[in-house]
């Protein structure tokens, strides 16, 4: 199962080898040609020599992360978040670590032994450790160094009806939709790049923009959703089962108000359900991609993840296959001479 | 000059949407110019042959159309929008401001929720109201997406002065305009009226490493320190052009500086020096580009730069595009 090999395998920002190995294993046979960067980038190319515009999708292979830093004379594991996490939610969440994926723990002073006014304030970073259940700094040397890496550990479950939980949906679920994108066969030269280091600052996208120059350019995320009791609708962002989620604002990018409409005209046309980004905060590939060269003709399709950037992300079967569905007809059009730049 | 900036300052120019004002200066400039065209992120360009023929140098000359605006995230169901900035804007100075957008020209009065305190609001707390009855009445007027900029418009104050919420930076335009008719250059100029310079200079960055030119000077206005206990600055309204030396976003060469005080000099046009640590130009993107392009900048000193009522005294913008014209003339 795809979105389970993807999201269950580890990818810190800088370390994303691991999930490299399975793309490239899902895509080898498929793709012309494929190679990675300088950063790391995974890029396959795909009927580069058919006519028409050019076109680079990306999805990022990273995300959120702990790096450890140094271990504390009784075991235990300090770290430092790599991308944005909020460390209110870290406190007890099972982890892994290193290469062996090591069990941890984030451990915290329990309710019992908190003074009221403890209570009251989120833990901050020197709070924090990964307990591996080492009894000293010798034992834990035996196994973590620091450098090493740590991640989520969530395993992926469908639950309830249509939806799936893991750790990593953001942004192994775009990943997965190139994935099955690459298998539909396009006249169209089309770039697949899963990109390395964006929740560290869009790192990887840039580069590999500036190396492919596309015409045109489409980012496949996993983007915020805050449907939940009490939002309300100008605090959601997006609503989860309503269909993948065109961007028009973010903090890095003003959507290219053309192809957005565009991409919202062909879902309404395929009668696939289509809903837009309703918040500025946030970033994604695109904010590097757009500005490379003399400007890309680029947008975002993301699809609704409850809780992202947290261990337990949630998200619709049915938005990921109807992105899956966005994304070909988007494609088609363009093959059919729909959209031109 | 007055009336080009007045025709300049009419249309609303949200960043990332600045079709309407890019349109008024397509028409104004296409006379004098050998080619317009724009790009990916919404910048113009008009290009100006330079009399040395094919193989003159390029100098770009950027003045930025954008302004802030507010970007409508949600409709509600009693047709209420829900907006976020586009571009430094304060929530909290906004209550009561009258908008435009730029897409339907449909205006509204921001309004704010009950029991929040001024200093504490922020966008979450504002609403647009455009006047509609309902969530599909609002529909038929504006989109998830639009964006509405302030609706002043223009106004003079004494013989000298005028006011308006888009002077920055449409007299930097209205400079380029003017620039474009009366100059003629050896080098080849290709003027920029670029595109979200609000949101982090944008379509400068990508104008830079298009053309790539062998040197860029950009023309905005420039906040003043001559007000009732203003912020110490350089500029005074009426002192005449500032000479960029210095923004957020850069630090100009002195040699690049040097060359437009020159200039100015010759031309016997009054100057001033511009450093300016807290203000954004497009300066920055543009100096940045692939391996490094030559920048400097010539300001319109400017009060109440942030807020809807902009100053400007017209003097300063007539002696800008003399200094900008005798600085383009003696390019060999």
């Amino acid at each position: 199962m795809l979105l389970k090999k993807l999201t269950e395998a580890s990818g810190p920002s800088g370390f994303e080898d691991e999930v490299r190995q399975i793309i490239y294993d899902e895509i080898r046979d498929i793709a012309d040609r494929v190679y990675t960067d300088a950063l790391g980038t995974l890029v396959a190319e795909t009927n580069m020599g058919a006519r028409g515009p050019k076109v680079l999708l990306t999805a990022h292979m990273d995300e959120v992360s702990f790096m450890i830093v140094a271990i504390e004379e009784q075991g235990l594991l300090r770290f430092r978040p790599i991308g944005g996490v909020d460390l209110r939610i870290l406190v007890a969440k099972p982890v892994r670590v290193g290469a062996e994926r090591l069990f941890g723990v984030i451990g915290s002073k329990a309710v019992h032994l908190q003074k009221p006014e403890e209570r009251e304030q989120p833990h901050s970073l020197e709070q924090l450790f990964i307990d591996i259940g080492a009894s000293s700094r010798t034992e834990a040397e035996k196994y973590v160094q620091p450098g090493d890496l740590a991640v989520f550990a969530t395993d992926y479950e469908e639950i309830g009806e249509r939806r799936a939980k893991a750790k990593s949906f953001d942004d192994r679920v775009g990943c997965a939709v190139l994935i099955e994108t690459m298998k539909k066969r396009f006249e169209l030269p089309v770039i697949y790049a899963f990109t390395v280091q964006e929740e560290t600052g869009l790192r990887g996208a840039g580069p590999v923009a500036y190396r492919t120059e596309p015409d045109i350019a489409i980012a496949i995320e996993g983007t915020v959703c805050f449907d939940v009791a009490e939002t309300p609708s100008h605090g959601q962002s997006t609503i989860q089962g309503a269909g993948p989620a065109v961007s028009v604002v973010d903090a890095r990018t003003i959507a290219h108000t053309g192809f957005r409409e565009h991409i919202v005209r062909v879902g309404e046309e395929q009668g696939i359900p289509v809903q837009l980004r309703r918040t500025v905060g946030g970033a994604n590939d695109v904010g590097a991609i757009h500005l490379t060269g003399s400007g890309i003709v680029s947008a975002a399709i993301s699809v609704p993840t409850r809780y992202i950037h947290a261990p337990a992300q949630i998200i619709s079967l049915d938005d990921y296959e109807n992105t899956i569905r966005l994304l070909e007809a988007v494609l088609r059009s363009i093959e059919q001479g729909g959209f031109s730049v | 000059m007055k009336e080009l900036i007045r025709q300049l300052t009419i249309p609303s120019g949200p960043s990332g949407y600045e079709a309407p004002v890019k349109e008024v200066i397509h028409t104004l400039v296409q006379p004098h110019v050998d080619e317009v065209y724009d790009d990916a992120l919404g910048n113009l360009y008009a290009v100006k042959q330079g009399a040395s023929g094919p193989a003159a140098k390029t100098i770009l000359l950027a003045a930025h159309m954008d302004e802030p605006a507010l970007s409508v995230i949600d409709i509600d169901d009693q047709g209420f929008l829900r907006v976020a900035p586009l571009g430094p804007l304060r929530a909290s100075t906004l209550v009561g401001a009258r908008v435009v957008f730029a897409r339907t020209g449909r205006r509204g009065i921001v309004g704010a929720e009950h029991g929040v305190a001024q200093k504490d609001l922020e966008f979450s707390h504002l609403f647009v109201d455009i006047g509609a009855a309902s969530l599909d009445d609002a529909r038929e007027h504006v989109r998830i997406g639009d964006a509405a900029t302030f609706a002043y418009g223009f106004d003079e104050v004494g013989a000298d002065l005028i006011v308006g919420h888009a002077l920055d930076n449409r007299v930097g335009c209205a400079v380029l305009v003017e620039a474009l008719k009366r100059t003629h250059s050896g080098y080849t100029i290709v003027a920029v009226f670029s595109a979200q310079q609000e949101v982090g200079s944008r379509g400068a960055r990508v104008a830079g490493q298009r053309i790539h030119p062998d040197a860029a000077l950009v023309l905005d206005v420039s906040p003043v320190g001559d007000t009732p206990k203003s912020e110490r600055l350089a500029l005074t309204l009426g002192g005449g052009p500032g000479i960029k030396a210095l923004d957020a976003t850069m630090v100009v060469a002195p040699k690049v500086r040097d060359i437009i005080v020159d200039a100015a000099r010759l031309a016997d046009v009054p100057y001033q020096i511009e450093v300016s640590p807290r203000t954004a130009s497009d300066a920055g993107a543009l100096f940045l580009g692939r391996e490094g392009i030559p920048t400097g900048g010539i300001v319109v000193p400017a009060r109440y730069v942030g807020t809807p009522s902009q100053m400007v005294h017209l003097r300063d913008v007539e002696q800008t595009v003399t200094l900008l014209t005798a600085y383009l003339g003696q390019l060999q």
